[in-house]
Protein backbone atom coordinates (compact mmCIF):
# COMPACT_ATOMS: atom_id res chain seq x y z
CA UNK A 1 0.00 0.00 0.00
CA UNK A 2 1.59 3.58 -1.00
CA UNK A 3 1.32 6.12 1.88
CA UNK A 4 -0.39 9.36 1.02
CA UNK A 5 0.72 12.75 0.23
CA UNK A 6 1.05 13.55 4.00
CA UNK A 7 2.47 10.67 5.35
CA UNK A 8 5.36 10.73 3.05
CA UNK A 9 6.09 14.33 3.51
CA UNK A 10 6.14 13.18 7.19
CA UNK A 11 7.79 10.68 6.86
CA UNK A 12 10.80 12.28 4.59
CA UNK A 13 10.49 15.41 7.30
CA UNK A 14 11.85 12.14 9.41
CA UNK A 15 14.71 11.75 7.08
CA UNK A 16 15.49 14.42 5.10
CA UNK A 17 18.45 15.67 7.12
CA UNK A 18 20.04 12.05 7.06
CA UNK A 19 19.12 12.00 3.69
CA UNK A 20 21.31 15.23 3.68
CA UNK A 21 24.04 13.67 5.61
CA UNK A 22 24.47 10.68 3.14
CA UNK A 23 23.90 8.47 6.33
CA UNK A 24 20.65 6.49 5.23
CA UNK A 25 20.91 2.53 4.10
CA UNK A 26 21.54 3.17 0.56
CA UNK A 27 18.47 1.27 -0.10
CA UNK A 28 16.51 4.50 1.51
CA UNK A 29 18.78 7.05 -0.48
CA UNK A 30 17.65 5.12 -3.31
CA UNK A 31 13.68 5.24 -2.29
CA UNK A 32 14.23 9.07 -1.64
CA UNK A 33 15.95 10.16 -4.13
CA UNK A 34 13.07 8.15 -6.82
CA UNK A 35 9.86 10.39 -4.81
CA UNK A 36 11.92 13.32 -4.87
CA UNK A 37 11.96 13.04 -8.97
CA UNK A 38 8.50 12.59 -8.77
CA UNK A 39 6.79 13.96 -6.05
CA UNK A 40 6.53 18.09 -6.45
CA UNK A 41 5.74 18.80 -2.62
CA UNK A 42 8.77 16.56 -1.96
CA UNK A 43 10.83 18.64 -3.59
CA UNK A 44 9.67 22.51 -2.24
CA UNK A 45 10.10 20.87 0.81
CA UNK A 46 13.58 19.83 0.26
CA UNK A 47 14.64 22.69 -1.44
CA UNK A 48 13.26 25.47 0.67
CA UNK A 49 15.38 23.41 3.68
CA UNK A 50 18.80 24.18 1.29
CA UNK A 51 17.81 27.62 0.65
CA UNK A 52 17.39 28.11 4.21
CA UNK A 53 20.35 26.76 4.92
CA UNK A 54 22.11 28.24 1.89
CA UNK A 55 20.97 31.38 3.35
CA UNK A 56 22.57 31.24 6.69
CA UNK A 57 26.14 29.98 4.92
CA UNK A 58 25.76 33.21 2.62
CA UNK A 59 26.19 35.42 5.75
CA UNK A 60 29.09 36.93 6.44
CA UNK A 61 31.03 35.22 8.57
CA UNK A 62 33.24 36.65 11.42
CA UNK A 63 36.60 35.59 11.19
CA UNK A 64 40.02 35.75 12.97
CA UNK A 65 43.03 37.68 11.92
CA UNK A 66 46.15 35.41 11.25
CA UNK A 67 48.08 37.28 13.54
CA UNK A 68 45.36 36.76 16.73
CA UNK A 69 45.46 33.16 15.56
CA UNK A 70 49.34 32.79 15.54
CA UNK A 71 49.25 34.50 19.30
CA UNK A 72 46.11 31.86 20.17
CA UNK A 73 47.89 29.03 19.12
CA UNK A 74 51.39 29.79 20.43
CA UNK A 75 49.57 30.42 23.90
CA UNK A 76 47.50 27.62 23.87
CA UNK A 77 50.94 25.61 22.88
CA UNK A 78 53.10 27.25 25.84
CA UNK A 79 50.52 26.76 28.65
CA UNK A 80 50.85 23.23 27.78
CA UNK A 81 54.83 23.64 28.49
CA UNK A 82 53.93 25.63 31.87
CA UNK A 83 52.06 22.86 32.61
CA UNK A 84 54.50 19.93 31.95
CA UNK A 85 56.78 21.40 34.30
CA UNK A 86 54.47 21.90 37.54
CA UNK A 87 54.58 18.14 39.40
CA UNK A 88 51.37 18.03 40.41
CA UNK A 89 49.57 19.28 37.46
CA UNK A 90 51.25 16.29 35.60
CA UNK A 91 49.87 14.20 38.29
CA UNK A 92 46.34 15.14 37.85
CA UNK A 93 46.89 15.02 33.79
CA UNK A 94 47.76 11.64 34.39
CA UNK A 95 44.63 10.88 36.71
CA UNK A 96 42.76 12.20 33.86
CA UNK A 97 44.26 10.68 31.57
CA UNK A 98 43.84 7.14 33.36
CA UNK A 99 40.03 8.21 34.10
CA UNK A 100 38.79 9.33 30.80
CA UNK A 101 36.53 7.60 28.82
CA UNK A 102 36.92 3.87 28.70
CA UNK A 103 39.15 4.20 31.96
CA UNK A 104 36.68 6.16 33.99
CA UNK A 105 34.20 3.42 34.29
CA UNK A 106 37.40 1.12 34.83
CA UNK A 107 39.15 3.19 37.44
CA UNK A 108 35.82 4.14 39.37
CA UNK A 109 34.85 0.71 39.88
CA UNK A 110 38.71 -0.11 41.24
CA UNK A 111 37.81 2.91 43.16
CA UNK A 112 34.74 1.34 44.46
CA UNK A 113 36.49 -2.00 45.15
CA UNK A 114 38.78 -0.64 47.15
CA UNK A 115 36.98 1.63 49.41
CA UNK A 116 34.49 -1.81 50.17
CA UNK A 117 37.56 -3.22 50.99
CA UNK A 118 39.13 -0.76 53.25
CA UNK A 119 35.47 -0.54 54.89
CA UNK A 120 35.57 -4.40 55.46
CA UNK A 121 38.88 -4.49 56.56
CA UNK A 122 37.72 -2.05 59.20
CA UNK A 123 34.94 -3.63 60.54
CA UNK A 124 37.11 -6.92 60.33
CA UNK A 125 40.05 -6.04 62.57
CA UNK A 126 38.98 -7.02 66.23
CA UNK A 127 38.61 -4.54 68.72
CA UNK A 128 41.63 -2.62 69.85
CA UNK A 129 43.20 -3.98 72.94
CA UNK A 130 41.74 -2.45 76.21
CA UNK A 131 45.11 -1.36 77.49
CA UNK A 132 44.90 -1.95 81.62
CA UNK A 133 47.20 -0.90 84.15
CA UNK A 134 49.05 -3.85 85.52
CA UNK A 135 48.49 -2.79 89.29
CA UNK A 136 44.62 -2.51 89.22
CA UNK A 137 44.79 -6.28 87.93
CA UNK A 138 47.21 -7.46 90.45
CA UNK A 139 44.77 -7.58 93.19
CA UNK A 140 45.96 -11.02 95.02
CA UNK A 141 42.44 -11.50 95.73
CA UNK A 142 42.67 -14.80 97.20
CA UNK A 143 45.09 -13.94 99.45
CA UNK A 144 43.09 -11.02 100.96
CA UNK A 145 40.24 -13.13 101.19
CA UNK A 146 42.19 -15.33 103.27
CA UNK A 147 43.33 -12.44 105.34
CA UNK A 148 39.87 -10.75 105.13
CA UNK A 149 38.41 -14.39 106.41
CA UNK A 150 40.56 -15.03 109.45
CA UNK A 151 39.73 -11.11 110.39
CA UNK A 152 36.28 -12.05 110.31
CA UNK A 153 36.94 -15.47 112.40
CA UNK A 154 38.80 -13.45 115.05
CA UNK A 155 36.13 -10.64 115.21
CA UNK A 156 33.27 -13.77 115.62
CA UNK A 157 35.78 -15.16 118.60
CA UNK A 158 35.57 -12.02 119.91
CA UNK A 159 32.03 -11.16 119.56
CA UNK A 160 30.96 -14.67 120.55
CA UNK A 161 30.99 -14.41 124.92
CA UNK A 162 31.83 -18.04 125.09
CA UNK A 163 34.65 -17.79 122.91
CA UNK A 164 35.84 -14.90 124.78
CA UNK A 165 35.48 -16.91 128.02
CA UNK A 166 37.20 -19.97 126.73
CA UNK A 167 40.08 -17.72 125.47
CA UNK A 168 40.20 -15.64 128.95
CA UNK A 169 40.36 -18.91 130.31
CA UNK A 170 43.14 -20.06 128.20
CA UNK A 171 44.99 -17.27 127.72
CA UNK A 172 46.71 -14.68 130.13
CA UNK A 173 45.45 -11.11 129.31
CA UNK A 174 48.75 -10.46 128.01
CA UNK A 175 48.55 -12.99 125.78
CA UNK A 176 44.40 -11.77 124.78
CA UNK A 177 45.66 -8.59 124.27
CA UNK A 178 48.73 -9.78 122.22
CA UNK A 179 46.29 -10.85 120.07
CA UNK A 180 43.64 -8.54 119.70
CA UNK A 181 46.83 -6.16 118.73
CA UNK A 182 47.45 -8.99 115.46
CA UNK A 183 43.85 -8.49 114.99
CA UNK A 184 44.18 -4.89 115.00
CA UNK A 185 47.19 -5.21 112.75
CA UNK A 186 45.81 -7.19 110.66
CA UNK A 187 43.25 -5.18 109.57
CA UNK A 188 45.38 -1.77 109.21
CA UNK A 189 47.80 -4.19 106.90
CA UNK A 190 44.40 -4.76 104.74
CA UNK A 191 42.89 -1.34 105.11
CA UNK A 192 47.25 -0.37 103.48
CA UNK A 193 46.57 -2.68 100.79
CA UNK A 194 43.23 -1.75 99.51
CA UNK A 195 43.98 1.90 99.92
CA UNK A 196 47.28 1.19 97.44
CA UNK A 197 45.58 -0.87 94.90
CA UNK A 198 43.68 1.83 92.64
CA UNK A 199 41.45 1.00 90.03
CA UNK B 1 44.28 19.10 4.16
CA UNK B 2 44.22 15.33 3.75
CA UNK B 3 43.58 12.82 6.02
CA UNK B 4 47.17 11.38 6.29
CA UNK B 5 48.33 14.73 6.86
CA UNK B 6 45.96 15.58 9.70
CA UNK B 7 47.18 12.55 11.30
CA UNK B 8 51.12 12.87 11.15
CA UNK B 9 50.15 16.66 12.72
CA UNK B 10 48.09 15.02 15.39
CA UNK B 11 50.81 12.48 16.19
CA UNK B 12 53.41 15.23 16.20
CA UNK B 13 50.77 17.25 18.50
CA UNK B 14 51.24 14.23 20.53
CA UNK B 15 54.62 13.58 20.97
CA UNK B 16 54.82 17.48 22.18
CA UNK B 17 55.73 19.34 18.91
CA UNK B 18 53.47 22.46 19.51
CA UNK B 19 54.56 23.69 15.41
CA UNK B 20 52.28 21.00 14.50
CA UNK B 21 49.46 22.46 16.34
CA UNK B 22 48.80 25.64 13.99
CA UNK B 23 48.70 24.07 10.66
CA UNK B 24 46.53 20.83 12.59
CA UNK B 25 44.02 23.71 13.78
CA UNK B 26 43.92 26.60 10.87
CA UNK B 27 41.63 23.99 8.18
CA UNK B 28 39.33 24.24 11.44
CA UNK B 29 40.01 28.51 11.99
CA UNK B 30 37.08 29.77 10.20
CA UNK B 31 34.26 27.18 11.27
CA UNK B 32 35.60 27.28 14.54
CA UNK B 33 35.43 30.47 14.90
CA UNK B 34 32.72 31.67 13.50
CA UNK B 35 30.80 28.85 15.71
CA UNK B 36 31.62 30.51 18.89
CA UNK B 37 31.38 33.58 17.38
CA UNK B 38 27.55 32.74 16.92
CA UNK B 39 27.37 32.16 21.02
CA UNK B 40 29.17 35.38 22.12
CA UNK B 41 27.78 37.75 19.32
CA UNK B 42 30.86 39.64 20.13
CA UNK B 43 34.53 39.32 18.19
CA UNK B 44 36.57 39.49 22.07
CA UNK B 45 34.30 37.11 23.78
CA UNK B 46 34.96 34.70 20.61
CA UNK B 47 38.33 35.15 20.84
CA UNK B 48 38.49 34.00 24.38
CA UNK B 49 36.56 31.37 24.03
CA UNK B 50 38.27 30.13 20.96
CA UNK B 51 41.46 30.92 23.09
CA UNK B 52 39.59 28.11 25.52
CA UNK B 53 38.82 25.70 22.69
CA UNK B 54 42.44 25.52 21.47
CA UNK B 55 44.43 25.30 25.28
CA UNK B 56 41.76 22.39 26.15
CA UNK B 57 42.59 20.82 22.66
CA UNK B 58 46.01 20.78 22.66
CA UNK B 59 46.25 19.29 26.77
CA UNK B 60 44.00 16.96 25.76
CA UNK B 61 45.29 15.82 22.44
CA UNK B 62 47.37 12.99 24.16
CA UNK B 63 43.59 11.51 24.83
CA UNK B 64 41.82 12.30 21.37
CA UNK B 65 41.14 8.73 19.76
CA UNK B 66 41.87 7.91 16.12
CA UNK B 67 38.79 6.23 15.54
CA UNK B 68 36.39 9.51 15.93
CA UNK B 69 36.87 12.45 13.20
CA UNK B 70 39.21 15.16 14.43
CA UNK B 71 36.57 17.70 13.44
CA UNK B 72 34.13 15.97 15.54
CA UNK B 73 36.53 15.83 18.65
CA UNK B 74 37.48 19.42 18.20
CA UNK B 75 33.82 20.88 17.34
CA UNK B 76 32.88 18.64 20.54
CA UNK B 77 35.54 20.83 23.15
CA UNK B 78 34.29 23.64 21.08
CA UNK B 79 30.60 22.62 21.97
CA UNK B 80 31.65 22.56 25.62
CA UNK B 81 32.94 25.97 25.82
CA UNK B 82 30.61 27.14 24.54
CA UNK B 83 27.59 25.90 26.71
CA UNK B 84 29.65 26.94 29.49
CA UNK B 85 30.03 30.49 28.54
CA UNK B 86 26.26 30.07 28.19
CA UNK B 87 26.16 29.08 31.21
CA UNK B 88 27.48 31.38 32.93
CA UNK B 89 25.97 34.15 29.99
CA UNK B 90 22.48 33.43 30.46
CA UNK B 91 22.67 34.76 34.07
CA UNK B 92 23.54 38.34 32.82
CA UNK B 93 21.21 37.75 29.81
CA UNK B 94 23.82 37.91 27.03
CA UNK B 95 23.12 34.52 25.00
CA UNK B 96 22.03 34.54 21.60
CA UNK B 97 21.08 38.66 21.86
CA UNK B 98 20.43 40.78 18.81
CA UNK B 99 22.23 43.24 17.71
CA UNK B 100 23.04 45.80 15.47
CA UNK B 101 25.94 45.55 13.33
CA UNK B 102 25.46 48.95 11.16
CA UNK B 103 28.56 49.72 13.06
CA UNK B 104 30.31 46.77 11.10
CA UNK B 105 29.10 48.46 7.36
CA UNK B 106 32.34 48.96 4.78
CA UNK B 107 31.45 52.16 3.38
CA UNK B 108 33.67 51.48 0.48
CA UNK B 109 31.19 49.08 -1.07
CA UNK B 110 27.92 50.41 1.12
CA UNK B 111 24.88 49.05 -0.93
CA UNK B 112 26.06 45.31 -0.94
CA UNK B 113 27.20 45.40 2.82
CA UNK B 114 23.87 46.89 3.93
CA UNK B 115 22.28 43.78 2.37
CA UNK B 116 24.53 41.61 3.49
CA UNK B 117 23.71 43.16 6.97
CA UNK B 118 20.34 42.90 6.68
CA UNK B 119 20.52 39.15 5.81
CA UNK B 120 22.36 38.66 8.78
CA UNK B 121 20.25 40.50 11.14
CA UNK B 122 17.56 39.01 9.89
CA UNK B 123 19.22 35.55 10.30
CA UNK B 124 20.43 36.48 14.13
CA UNK B 125 16.79 37.70 14.35
CA UNK B 126 15.83 34.21 13.47
CA UNK B 127 18.02 32.49 15.74
CA UNK B 128 17.10 34.28 18.52
CA UNK B 129 13.69 32.78 18.19
CA UNK B 130 14.80 29.55 18.61
CA UNK B 131 14.46 27.25 21.90
CA UNK B 132 18.41 26.28 23.01
CA UNK B 133 18.68 23.15 22.23
CA UNK B 134 17.33 24.16 18.71
CA UNK B 135 20.27 26.53 18.28
CA UNK B 136 22.56 24.33 19.90
CA UNK B 137 21.51 22.18 16.89
CA UNK B 138 21.27 24.59 13.86
CA UNK B 139 24.59 26.03 14.85
CA UNK B 140 26.67 23.02 14.85
CA UNK B 141 25.52 21.67 12.23
CA UNK B 142 25.89 24.97 9.69
CA UNK B 143 29.59 25.50 11.51
CA UNK B 144 30.95 22.49 11.88
CA UNK B 145 29.68 20.37 8.73
CA UNK B 146 29.40 17.27 11.27
CA UNK B 147 27.17 14.62 10.94
CA UNK B 148 24.00 14.29 12.84
CA UNK B 149 24.94 11.12 14.22
CA UNK B 150 28.26 12.81 15.43
CA UNK B 151 25.71 15.89 16.60
CA UNK B 152 23.79 13.74 18.73
CA UNK B 153 26.80 12.28 20.42
CA UNK B 154 28.35 15.44 21.38
CA UNK B 155 25.45 17.10 22.89
CA UNK B 156 24.17 13.68 24.43
CA UNK B 157 20.91 13.73 23.34
CA UNK B 158 18.96 11.05 20.77
CA UNK B 159 19.54 11.06 17.37
CA UNK B 160 15.81 11.56 16.86
CA UNK B 161 15.81 14.00 19.10
CA UNK B 162 17.94 16.69 17.19
CA UNK B 163 16.53 15.74 14.31
CA UNK B 164 13.92 16.92 15.52
CA UNK B 165 15.43 19.84 16.78
CA UNK B 166 16.69 20.55 13.58
CA UNK B 167 13.59 20.45 11.86
CA UNK B 168 11.99 22.83 14.07
CA UNK B 169 14.93 25.41 14.00
CA UNK B 170 14.74 25.07 10.08
CA UNK B 171 10.92 25.39 10.00
CA UNK B 172 11.31 28.57 12.66
CA UNK B 173 13.61 30.47 10.66
CA UNK B 174 12.09 29.75 7.57
CA UNK B 175 9.11 31.38 9.15
CA UNK B 176 11.12 34.21 10.50
CA UNK B 177 12.06 35.08 6.60
CA UNK B 178 8.92 34.99 5.26
CA UNK B 179 7.37 37.31 7.53
CA UNK B 180 10.18 39.85 7.16
CA UNK B 181 9.68 39.43 2.99
CA UNK B 182 5.98 39.39 3.69
CA UNK B 183 6.58 43.03 5.73
CA UNK B 184 8.62 45.15 3.17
Amino acid sequence: MQPSKNELLISFENEIWLYIDNSLPVTRMHYWERQLENNIELQEYFLEARNTLSLYDEVKAPDLSEERFTNIVNLAVNTRKIYSNNIVNNIVDFLNTLFYEDFKKVGFAAGLVIAIILILFQFKQPPAPVVTEKYSLDWEAEAIENRISKVEQSLYIIKNQNSVDYAIYKYSKDQWNAARTVIKDQINSIKQDIENKSL
Amino acid sequence: MGVVLEKELIQQCKQGNGDAFGPLIRTYKKQLFSYLWRFANNNEIAEDMFQDTLTKAWKGLRRYQEESKFSSWLFAIAHNVAMDYVRKSSIENKYFTYTDNLENIDFSNPLSEMVAIETEERIQKAICELSEKQKQVFVLRQHSGIKFKEIAKIMKEPLSTVLSHMNYAIKKIKNELREENAAK
